[in-house]
């Protein structure tokens, strides 16, 4: 059986197999009148309800001389408030049978609890009180600060190729603040004083900058009492959020440079310009590195890993709310050289400019990004950042259930199109990490 | 009462009207009654060939999985380890009628996610492509092919992974902690080396596979929008004629805890962070009556971000960014073991042996100290919500199943979980902790720099430090680490090099003035000196005054451009009281320091003894040239507001005044900072009056 047979085959099946697979993600959605954004999803599977809020900050909107200041703030919002006591939130949310937690990128701050249906009213207060007079003593900040710095060597300085991304963004960007990485500078995070801690609260932690997900098994009547209950008494935030309009000029000269870190195996790090979350650039370039890098077949995995020239290789693109990056990481197989695996990556990319890519890859490359979606929205967890993440970006929560069709507008052109204009030799990063 | 008439009243002036409070926030929402779990049953049927088949249907999701797996006891690896990790990447990648290349590209058109293993092979898809992936699957299962090719490239990976371990202080930890938890003799703790790769060939995947992939020891389970029908139909199409075969069973040595807790040390150069775990193997499996209790201890223990060991080590010192505890269960035996959540748990270098000192204080505390009722009710209480959220995931139901099956519970025990959570008491959490949590029977294993091993001698029941390579094997102390030599006798050999005592004692005082270049700035540093201990540093940036600090005998006066502040007592006072005079190290014992030898160590490519000085949060670590004897390097620590600081100073360019050696070039590095001081005049007993140090 040769492979056009085989496409044709699947294509064919895929067809006339469908069936109630198409269903909506059912939600409601309304404003409080002090501009919080709510979001309702009813699922009843199991008695289990997701409270989550998505603030509308991240580390771009930070001074750049108090930058990890947004990710030090998600640590300050479980020291306390008014009416719970420092230390207790973690405690009391577990007690209820329900699981928490919290994670800061460069565009937002996503607060979340997971809990029995029965404590629902308890998350919602709970949630309730940090936006409305959250409460934060210098113990809490000196030791979260000290927390912080602990985190960072974890996850970025400790781990071997950890700081790539800081060292691609410092050179990609010149104005734009992706230059810099949400966990910040050490020494802007113990700098920061009580006044910058309070006037961040004061701008950004505000019922107008945020939207609240309920998603779950909920009573929609008696929550959305409990909601006017707790978040309708909050008031509206007034002082001006800074939200940079910085347009980050076009690279024209390549950038390349060396970093020497504590490494066995040398390897290649490159950050190409990338569309913004929600275009339609943004679909086409998501559908470009899962051909890259995406499935089995996929071409840096055939043409580069599999060939043995590394261990690894990836290409990783994630949209932002601002134009970001993409990122593309080769690591040497042993005995392998860097210019080499550079090469080898750069012909790859160089693949997807230079014509249409062939319908299959392309189908496999849609295929996956069907089953991606189906995986995410399984969870309530899914759906509730979908939800939100929709809302805060582009104010239109029912684009979670466009996502598919925004992929399915993609033509081969398209993506020749937008390959062209992303991946450009001369603007991009190109990073040789070396041991020490 | 009052809740419900505010929560009608809110009803009545309707949602969007806001009044100022509607609720008392200070009362905290109590409990709605709690729903029902409704634990759903898998449907279990067994082919003519063996092959259990668990089933959980699941209509709310697109996506299907097929998992299929062994339950076998396979020979140890021993001078082949490495094996299981060379068929895990080379099993089912070809099969007999589908090249690498054709299956890679089938499995991608259907964007389905196949994962063959040694354990068996998952796939999952989109119920459309049920076909096709059901193909794919029966045939990675039934009709793989090992190619040379395949194997050739992953061996190489395999080594190029194992050459890059030295990056990674988690890995190299939990691999000495396995190897050391359940010896090398015990699946778990056999560790590949680049050694024994080289023994692994293909006859030997493929006997693996001839020898253990059967199907009356696996078990299938099927999840998502399947019927009954539909599953016995499809189960017995694609592996109903899988020959059942007789499959050897190994019987190994269950492991055992150490008979007194032990140290093992694993050099790590230069590592910020110390990886670090406490584990043993345990007698701990599902099934046993007091299970429930001891997983509620685990959970009390360090089981999230409100047990014992986050609250200690991470809220309350900072020495971590988390740090959890596990006691798992397993069919043979159950570990007891530490982790970061992510790997291997990690802490500030220079808090090494503090951090095991509050580990251990935890460990007794669990066994000594009954749980308090509050810290009971929220641990079962969580342990039911995560019990219930579990189930958003239908694979739940199906392990559930397996369980059952696997380790011959009653059908019952998952519709019973919630009940016997609830009998737990306080008494049986205590009981439990002594039964599983072995202070005194468990290897501490750290992964850190030579620095902060020796630190570690008060917890090794046999005041020895067992260092160990990457490859967990015995390994010889790095360097000499004894120093043969008394701290007295250091000291006495530094004041000897520095000049003799007699001519410190007649430096009744000085005053120096220093060039400091900071951050590409340069400062003036001017100090007074004047005995036994007073002392006046003035920091002035073209003029400017930058910082004072002036210390008179009674108070430590520190002013800057934030203002001044008093200190009569504290760590800070105590380390310019102990340490303001020439020669702090001798009135360390009657300041009330406690003095130990470090051992020897290099300092820029030159050896030099280890003296350690510790007093309360202040500790001080001093390098000795071994042939000079004069002082090269300290390290002190300090716990101030924004927590622990580390401050390296270097010494050099010594001079000769009135027959005393003073440094005249100092290197400081603060956590990152650099920072150098070189002295510029410096003149001695000239006389000054007490005054200029208030």
């Amino acid at each position: 059986m040769n492979k056009q047979l085989i496409v044709l085959m699947f294509l064919i099946g895929a067809v006339f197999t469908v069936k109630g697979q198409d269903e909506k993600i059912k939600f409601t959605e309304y404003d409080l009148s002090n501009g919080l954004h709510v979001i309702l999803y009813p699922n009843d599977a199991t008695p289990n309800v997701m409270v989550s809020l998505m603030y509308h900050v991240g580390a771009k909107n930070e001074d750049p001389a108090r930058t990890g200041f947004a990710h030090l703030f998600e640590h300050l919002m479980f020291e306390g408030s008014e009416n719970i006591g420092r230390g207790d939130y973690f405690g009391i949310v577990q007690a209820a049978g329900g699981s928490l937690n919290a994670n800061t990128t460069q565009d937002r701050t996503y607060y979340f609890e997971n809990m029995p249906s029965n404590e629902l009213e308890l998350a919602l207060w709970m949630e309730s009180e940090r936006m409305y007079h959250a409460k934060i003593d210098t113990v809490g900040v000196n030791t979260q600060k000290g927390v912080v710095i602990e985190e960072r060597k974890q996850s970025y300085d400790n781990q071997p190729y950890g700081t790539f991304m800081e060292e691609l963004g410092k050179r990609a960007y010149t104005v734009h603040p992706y230059r810099w990485q949400t966990i910040g500078d050490p020494e802007h995070i113990k700098a920061s004083s009580f006044d910058d801690i309070y006037n961040f609260y004061k701008t950004y932690y505000v019922p107008n900058n945020a939207v609240l997900v309920i998603a779950g098994d909920f009573e929609e009547k008696q929550t959305k009492e409990w909601i006017a209950d707790y978040f309708g008494s909050i008031p509206k935030g007034t002082l001006p959020f800074y939200r940079p309009e910085i347009v980050e000029p076009v690279p024209t000269v390549e950038v390349r440079d060396t970093v020497y870190d504590n490494i066995q195996l040398p390897a290649v790090f490159m950050a190409y310009h990338a569309p913004a979350a929600g275009t339609k650039e943004s679909y086409a370039m998501d559908v470009l590195s899962q051909i890259l890098t995406g499935g089995k077949s996929s071409w840096l995995k055939t043409n580069v890993d599999d060939k043995g020239l590394t261990a690894q290789s990836l290409l990783f693109y994630n949209a932002t709310e601002d134009p970001g990056l993409v990122y593309v990481a080769g690591i040497a197989n042993m005995g392998k050289e860097l210019p080499e695996v550079e090469a080898a990556i750069t012909a790859e990319i160089a693949k997807l400019t230079a014509g249409l890519v062939p319908e299959e890859d392309f189908q496999m490359a849609l295929a996956a990004k069907e089953y991606q979606t189906a995986s995410e929205y399984k969870t309530l967890s899914g759906v509730s950042n979908a939800l939100a993440s929709n809302y805060t970006y582009l104010k239109d929560a029912g684009r979670i259930n466009k996502e598919l069709s925004f992929y399915n507008e993609i033509t081969r052109e398209d993506l020749l199109n937008v390959a062209r204009k992303y991946f450009q030799p001369n603007s991009r990063v190109v990073l040789y990490y070396l041991p020490k | 009462m009052k809740k419900i008439i505010y929560s009608l009243f809110a009803f009545l002036i309707g949602v969007s009207t806001l009044n100022a409070q509607t609720v008392d926030r200070s009362i905290r929402p109590s409990s709605a009654p709690a729903k029902e779990i409704n634990i759903k049953d898998a449907q279990v049927f067994t082919l003519s060939n063996g092959l259990k088949v668990f089933l959980v249907e699941d209509k709310t999701t697109p996506i299907v999985y097929y998992s299929l797996s062994l339950d076998v006891k396979p020979a140890l690896q021993g001078e082949k380890t490495g094996m299981y990790d060379v068929f895990n990447e080379v099993f089912g990648r070809a099969t007999t009628s589908r090249s690498k290349e054709q299956l890679n590209r089938e499995i991608d058109l259907i964007g389905a996610q196949a994962y063959p293993n040694i354990n068996g092979v998952y796939i999952s898809f989109l119920k459309k492509y049920e076909k096709q992936a059901l193909d794919i699957f029966s045939d990675i299962l039934l009709h793989p092919v090992f190619t040379q090719e395949e194997f050739d490239l992953n061996k190489d990976k395999l080594k190029t992974f194992l050459s890059s371990l030295g990056d990674d202080g988690g890995q190299i930890n939990e691999r000495v902690s396995g190897a050391l938890t359940y010896g090398k003799n015990y699946p778990d703790g056999e560790v590949t080396t680049m050694k024994t790769i080289e023994n692994v060939s293909i006859p030997d995947l493929e006997n693996y596979y001839k020898t253990y992939f059967a199907p009356n020891v696996s078990r299938l389970v099927i999840v998502g929008d399947v019927s009954l029908k539909e599953a016995k139909v499809a189960a017995e199409k694609y592996l109903g004629k899988w020959q059942k075969k007789n499959v050897p069973v190994t019987k190994y040595v269950i492991p055992t805890a150490p008979a007194a807790t032990g140290v093992a040390y694993v050099v790590k150069p230069g590592a910020v962070q110390s990886s670090l775990d406490v584990s043993y193997p345990v007698p701990f499996r599902i099934g046993q009556p007091d299970y429930e209790a001891a997983r509620i201890m685990d959970q009390i223990l360090g089981g999230s971000g409100t047990g014992h060991l986050f609250l200690n080590l991470r809220e309350t010192h900072s020495y971590t960014y988390g740090i959890y505890s596990s006691l798992s269960a397993d069919e043979l035996t159950g570990r007891f073991s530490l982790s970061s959540g992510r790997g291997a748990a990690s802490v500030k270098a220079a808090v090494t042996d503090s951090a095991i000192y509050e580990i251990f204080h935890e460990l007794n505390r669990i066994i000594d100290e009954p749980v308090t009722e509050k810290e009971l009710q929220a641990a079962k209480t969580y342990r039911a919500g995560s019990f219930s959220r579990s189930l958003e995931n239908s694979g739940t139901i199906a392990q559930f199943a397996v369980n059952i099956d696997k380790y011959k519970l009653p059908k019952d025990y998952y519709k019973n979980y919630l009940k016997r959570v609830d009998a737990v008491t306080a008494a049986d959490v205590q009981a439990v902790a002594k039964k599983y949590i072995q202070p005194k029977n468990a290897w501490i294993v750290v992964t850190g720099d030579q620095a902060h091993a020796g630190g570690l001698l008060p917890f090794a029941s046999d005041k020895t430090i067992h260092y160990y390579d990457y490859d967990a094997n015995p390994a010889a102390a790095p360097t000499v680490l004894k120093a043969g030599i008394s701290s007295e006798e250091i000291i006495a050999k530094y004041v000897k090099a520095l000049g003799g005592k007699d001519a410190i004692d007649k430096i009744h005082d000085y005053s120096l003035t220093a060039d400091v270049s900071a951050m590409g700035q340069t400062l003036t540093l001017s100090q007074l000196y004047k005995q036994p201990n007073k002392s006046l540093i003035n920091l002035t940036m073209n003029g400017m005054a930058i910082q004072r600090i002036a210390f008179d005998g009674t108070t430590l006066r520190m002013s800057g451009m934030g203002g001044a502040q008093d200190f009569t007592e504290g760590d800070l006072f105590d380390g310019m009281k102990d340490g303001g005079s020439i020669v702090p190290e001798l009135t360390y014992a009657q300041n009330g320091y406690t003095v130990e030898v470090s051992g020897l160590e290099a300092v820029n490519g030159k050896d030099a003894y280890v003296l350690t000085a510790t007093k309360g949060n202040n500790k001080s670590v001093s390098y000795f040239d071994m042939e000079t004897g004069l002082k090269v390097k300290s390290v002190t620590s300090m716990d101030t507001p924004a927590g622990a600081q580390q401050t390296t100073t270097e010494y050099s360019d010594y001079r000769e005044l009135n027959g005393v050696k003073f440094p005249f070039l100092m290197k400081q590095n603060m956590g990152g900072m650099m920072m150098e001081s070189a002295v510029k005049s410096m003149e001695i007993n000239k006389g000054i009056d007490d005054s200029k140090f208030e």
